[in-house]
């Protein structure tokens, strides 16, 4: 319901809309270019497989691209500055400190948002290799959205993992972490109350 | 009220706030029925001094405020409430306490010459902002850089004091230094105090710039003052930041001393006499005066600048979130001090200036747009008054139609024909301008004749509501949109707001 006066307050909206589809593929665009700057200047990083080290060198790629409107689109028109482990609290005022991996904010909260913390491209990330499997991904990934501790007023959040192929020798290390790939996938869900 | 004033509401009371507003305020809550309606005009100050911070808070947290229209940029106006001269603002709220996730309505109606000639003033539905009740309880300057700065410019503002950033004043602090007002000549009944100290300086007046050298400048000769002040923070070198910012630049950035000076209450002085070792400290001061983000940033946090009196106080000064000077990489360090030499040499170096500052605070280019667009129409100065009410030209109008067409055309590549403005009528004789967005291969001629004949009816519904903007959807896929002819609608950073509405309302996810 739009403004009449100062005696109505905004409707308070509990579930916020999704994200525009074209805003998501800049994003995407965005998280692919900073996988092959990773790739291409620390693969050693890569490598060694920390998932939080990982996730900060990307969100740092992410940061100067932004900077660079590299790709065309993702720039400082449209979005804020990429942010690491922002805290928020969970649906249920429970927790104060759920902390996503990765926060992609609007450069200005949509129309009809106030709570505007809330409204962001949410990404949980996760390394995948030979150790490290799906219940993982799944009971500390996905399951931090579906259960209401992460993005909850949000219909939609991603999930970004780090597929490592760690086959080879220590010898071709560099040449390995190229074959590593980033997978994200979105998950569109119910959101909480 | 005296028992509640004594037993209740004397702690919120105490804690530096000197009105007796918000004392009935507070009183009427326990009067109203709870979930009653409670509406008060209110001295504006509760909103934007820091100071009022915790009192703030606890008015936000103790009632469920929905609405708040604030009449600071109409305190001049003589037909809007003739007999008062103080900002204030509108507070409607329900008894009742707030919850996590409440939000209300911020209303700041521009000054527009134009209707405050004939009493009237605008409330425009686009401009009322939904402002979650959390913020105001956490940002102690939430209200202030949302007025000023629209939601752009508070976020903005939020970016920057996260950053390695630490107040000026507790950074002057760790070298033992402060800023000292200056002597106080006072009636001459009064001047009883001596200012020997002060006799033979050079003194600084306000319409000075860049620098106060002793050649020329008029010598002190008061034997006695009210008020003389110690004689160290006279000692040079020193800076002197103006307390009243004037809109020449020129005369906006700081005075540089190289040797002892007498300065007044006009100005906030900062000796670094003895410390050489601040000399760098001192030219990044010195620049940063000049530059549009210090100016900025007072408009969007100080209580006094732009809604009460238009001076800047010590507070605002010390609050400043200056970067860390050690973090400075050396190509910066050295482009401030080359700078701090060109300014003292009255070189009007503004672009550089303002490149380096925004630099060293990481902006990026629509940040420093979005500064400049916020600078020319939302100071407190005529010029900018005037500046932001003046009916635009068509060059302004073709660089907001590019500067919107250059934003969405990356998301609509693999569309063939982009979406993007595509015309701009000539309907600009009842003071609105008008723009067609959409696909050229997909535009109704026929529709669009019929939206620009209708442009008339538009208006005077638009007028009707007293809106800024009107939007109107065709069945093509286009829109007409349009906004009141005046500067303030036309810059980049709205068409940037445009655009990001734009491709926001497009398809989802889902």
């Amino acid at each position: 319901m739009p403004f009449s006066n100062i005696g109505v307050p905004p409707v308070s909206l509990d579930c916020y809309p999704a994200w525009s589809k074209k805003l998501v593929a800049v994003v995407d665009r965005a998280m692919s270019e900073a996988w092959r700057r990773m790739l291409r200047d620390h693969s050693i990083l890569i490598h060694a497989g920390d998932e939080d080290t990982i996730t900060d060198q990307l969100r740092t790629e992410l940061v100067a691209m932004r900077r660079e409107n590299r790709p065309r689109g993702f720039g400082s028109a449209f979005f804020g500055v990429p942010t690491r482990d922002s805290k928020q609290r969970d649906c249920y005022g429970a927790s104060i400190d759920q902390s996503p991996d990765l926060t992609i904010y609007p450069a200005h909260p949509r129309r009809g948002i106030a709570d505007d913390q809330y409204d962001a491209l949410f990404f949980e990330c996760k390394v995948l290799d030979r150790t490290r499997g799906m219940d993982l991904y799944r009971l500390n990934g996905i399951e931090r959205f579906t259960t209401g501790r992460y993005a909850w007023r949000m219909p939609h959040a991603g999930m970004i993992a780090y597929v490592l192929d760690k086959h080879e020798t220590s010898r071709a290390r560099a040449r390995t972490a190229k074959r590593s790939v980033l997978s994200l996938v979105y998950l569109t869900y119910r959101p909480w109350p | 009220m005296r028992k509640l004033t004594a037993r209740e509401l004397a702690q919120p009371l105490e804690r530096g706030y000197g009105s007796p507003d918000i004392a009935f305020l507070l009183a009427a809550t326990r009067w109203a029925k709870p979930k009653g309606a409670l509406g008060f005009a209110l001295h504006g100050r509760i909103m934007f001094q820091p100071e009022s911070f915790e009192l703030r808070r606890h008015l936000f947290r103790s009632m469920r405020v929905t609405g708040l229209m604030n009449f600071a940029a109409l305190r001049h106006d003589p037909r809007v409430w003739p007999t008062n001269s103080a900002p204030f603002v509108l507070l409607v709220a329900r008894n009742e306490a707030s919850t996590t996730g409440d939000s209300f309505y911020f209303v700041s109606p521009k000054n527009e010459p134009r209707l405050s000639s004939i009493g009237q003033f605008r409330i425009d539905a686009q401009a009322a902002l939904p402002i979650s009740t959390e913020s105001v309880q956490e940002d102690l300057f939430a209200l202030k850089a949302v007025y000023k700065g629209g939601l752009l410019g508070a976020e903005l503002l939020r970016r920057i004091q996260t950053m390695s950033v630490i107040p000026l004043g507790e950074q002057l602090k760790r070298h033992g230094l402060r800023f000292s007002s200056g002597f106080q000549l006072g009636q001459p009944v009064r001047r009883t105090r001596s200012a020997k100290h002060l006799l033979g300086l050079p003194i600084a007046r306000p319409d000075m710039s860049f620098e106060v050298s002793g050649h020329g400048a008029e010598v002190f000769a008061h034997q006695e003052v009210q008020w003389p002040r110690a004689p160290g923070v006279f000692k040079g070198p020193l800076i002197l930041f103006r307390e009243s910012p004037h809109s020449d630049r020129s005369q906006r950035g700081a005075l540089f001393c190289e040797s002892d000076t007498a300065y007044s209450e006009s100005f906030l002085g900062l000796s670094v006499a003895g410390l050489p070792e601040l000399r760098p400290v001192m030219n990044l001061l010195y620049v940063l005066s000049y530059s549009d983000l210090l100016l900025y940033f007072h408009l969007l946090t100080s209580p006094k600048f732009g809604v009460e009196r238009d001076s800047i106080l010590q507070s605002d000064l010390e609050r400043f979130p200056l970067v860390d000077p050690e973090r400075l990489t050396h190509e910066q360090r050295a482009a401030v001090d080359a700078l701090a030499v060109r300014l003292r040499r009255r070189e009007l170096c503004w672009d550089e200036v303002d490149r380096i500052v925004f630099d060293i605070y990481d902006l990026a280019s629509w940040d420093r747009q979005l500064v400049q667009d916020t600078l020319q129409s939302e100071l407190p100065f005529n010029a900018s008054t005037e500046e932001s009410n003046r009916p635009t030209t068509t060059q302004e109008r073709a660089v907001f139609a590019d500067a919107f067409n250059s934003l969405v055309e990356p998301f609509i590549e693999s569309e063939g024909q982009p979406t993007r403005i595509l015309s701009e009528d000539d309907y600009g004789s009842s003071g609105w301008r008008y723009v067609q967005i959409g696909r050229q291969s997909g535009l109704d001629s026929t529709l669009l004749a019929m939206a620009s004949r209708e442009s008339s009816q538009l208006t005077a519904v638009a007028d009707t509501y007293w809106a800024s903007r009107v939007t109107v959807h065709l069945p093509d896929g286009s829109a007409r949109v349009g906004y009141l002819d005046q500067r303030r609608y036309w810059t980049k950073t709205q068409a940037r707001l445009l655009a990001l509405e734009w491709l926001q309302g497009d398809g989802s996810l889902e």
